[in-house]
């Protein structure tokens, strides 16, 4: 079965808001271990949560993986840089941060919102 | 004198230069930095082959971590207060008593065998010292659920999983272009499947995750952290230092990356750009750093001497030949 990728090295996305069932982000601004978890709801992707709605650049593709909470589906795996400066007041636009990222968190986004 | 004597004498140096209570990174050269106490490296064992043989998920563990949190534990401090290993230690004390492996009357028993031991031999035990080594002894003799040879032969692989791993890797780098050109583009491949000197002495199995090397340039400074867990080049670095697992860390770096590192002694000029990494279980990353000055015509094995593991993880430089001197 061909799959086929949706996003290239350099193309702008944004991280879609999702739920927080399946997803462990700890690490919020406020309470370090503040989880929403459903135990009955299979496997966990750990994630940060502060890429959320943040528009980033794809810098590299990794090839598929599969993709909680059962593993029955597979999705590209992408590199994706986002500025701090849109996540952090005291970050400067020289600085970055690099997440992996499923893409099926992703949606384009236009380059000017970059 | 005898290897436990050795450890234990190179453990107290490292404990008085405070290298076990760092809150920052300690720059010191790869060489010096893989010992940690060896109830902890049996406890690492443990837990991998707990896990890898499926005899809980490991997922549960950090949820325990989660739930426990700002639960007072035996000994009067909440679990987010206690020291890294020993928090792993409380954890997965209370997985294996919730999963009915092992109940606290199975582990008291064991631990009274042990003060016992420690007692007849002279010996102190440290931090959860009793409880890790009574785990261990519950799960792979008492109990029989998993054998002795599985647990001593991953304990092997466990304890040859150290920064000297990482810094070999980066010194050939330094010196073989073809071998860098390769580890840029497939690091596992370069560094399993091009020259056995260059892999761990027994090159761990159960490496399931992929990697990454980023080289730093003049331009850009690579930063590798884990804000969610702690998720961990292991395979190549061995165990994570604590200032790598602490809060401040993780919260720093990814507000004013700058700050952190300035604080942290590694001022960067404005127009270097700053890329922190926050790396996840299914990709690992390791940073490649500059060689650095006054080091031409050194030998592969000199010039692994000068990578520490802090500037592997992107927070310091390498050594200069005169700060390793002055180290040794």
């Amino acid at each position: 079965m061909a799959q086929i990728r949706e996003f290239r090295v350099a193309d702008t996305v944004k991280v879609k808001k999702g739920s927080d069932i399946n997803v462990r982000r700890p690490y919020e601004n406020t309470k370090p271990y503040a989880t929403k978890l459903d135990s009955n709801a299979g496997d966990l992707k750990r994630s940060p949560k502060f890429h959320e709605g943040i528009v980033g650049q794809i810098k590299k593709v990794y090839g598929w993986i599969s993709i909680p909470p059962d593993h029955s589906k597979r999705t590209s795996y992408y590199q994706v840089a986002f500025n701090l400066s849109d996540i952090s007041e005291k970050a400067t636009s020289k600085d970055k941060v690099y997440v992996d990222v499923f893409e099926d968190w992703l949606e384009r986004a236009p380059r000017s919102e970059l | 004198m005898t290897g436990d004597d050795e450890l234990k004498q190179a453990l107290q140096e490292e404990y008085a230069k405070g290298h076990f209570d760092h809150a920052k990174p300690t720059n010191i050269t790869a060489f010096k930095e893989h010992t940690l106490p060896d109830y902890v490296w049996k406890f690492v064992t443990l837990e991998e082959v707990m896990t890898g043989c499926g005899l809980f998920p490991f997922e549960l563990s950090r949820r325990k971590k989660d739930e426990l949190w700002d639960v007072e534990q035996p000994g009067g401090v909440a679990m987010r207060d206690l020291p890294y290993f020993d928090m792993r230690i409380t954890r997965i004390r209370e997985v294996l008593k919730e999963q009915g492996i092992m109940t606290e009357g199975d582990l008291k028993s064991e631990v009274e065998k042990l003060q016992k031991e420690f007692k007849d031999k002279g010996k102190e035990p440290q931090g959860l010292e009793l409880e890790a080594l009574g785990m261990i002894n519950f799960i792979t003799v008492t109990s029989g659920i998993l054998g002795k040879e599985p647990f001593a032969g991953h304990y092997q692989q466990v304890k040859a999983r150290t920064p000297i791993s990482g810094a070999k890797i980066v010194a050939k780098a330094w010196v073989d272009p073809d071998f860098k050109a390769l580890l840029k583009i497939s690091p596992k491949e370069a560094i399993y499947g091009w020259d056995p000197h260059v892999s761990p002495e027994i090159v761990d199995i159960i490496d399931p995750n992929g990697l990454e090397v980023p080289e730093n340039t003049k331009e850009v400074r690579n930063v590798v952290v884990c804000t969610v867990c702690s998720c961990y080049p292991r395979e190549v670095l061995g165990e994570p230092p604590l200032w790598y697992v602490s809060e401040t860390y993780k919260r720093r770096i990814i507000n004013e990356p700058r700050a952190i590192l300035a604080d942290w002694g590694l001022k960067l000029d404005d127009n270097t750009e700053i890329r922190v990494y926050d790396i996840d279980a299914d990709i690992h990353y390791m940073v490649l750093p500059i060689r650095p000055e006054g080091t031409d015509g050194w030998s592969e094995e000199e010039l692994a001497k000068l990578v520490t593991r802090d500037s592997l993880l992107g927070v310091s430089d390498p050594l200069t030949p005169a700060e390793l001197k002055a180290q040794q």
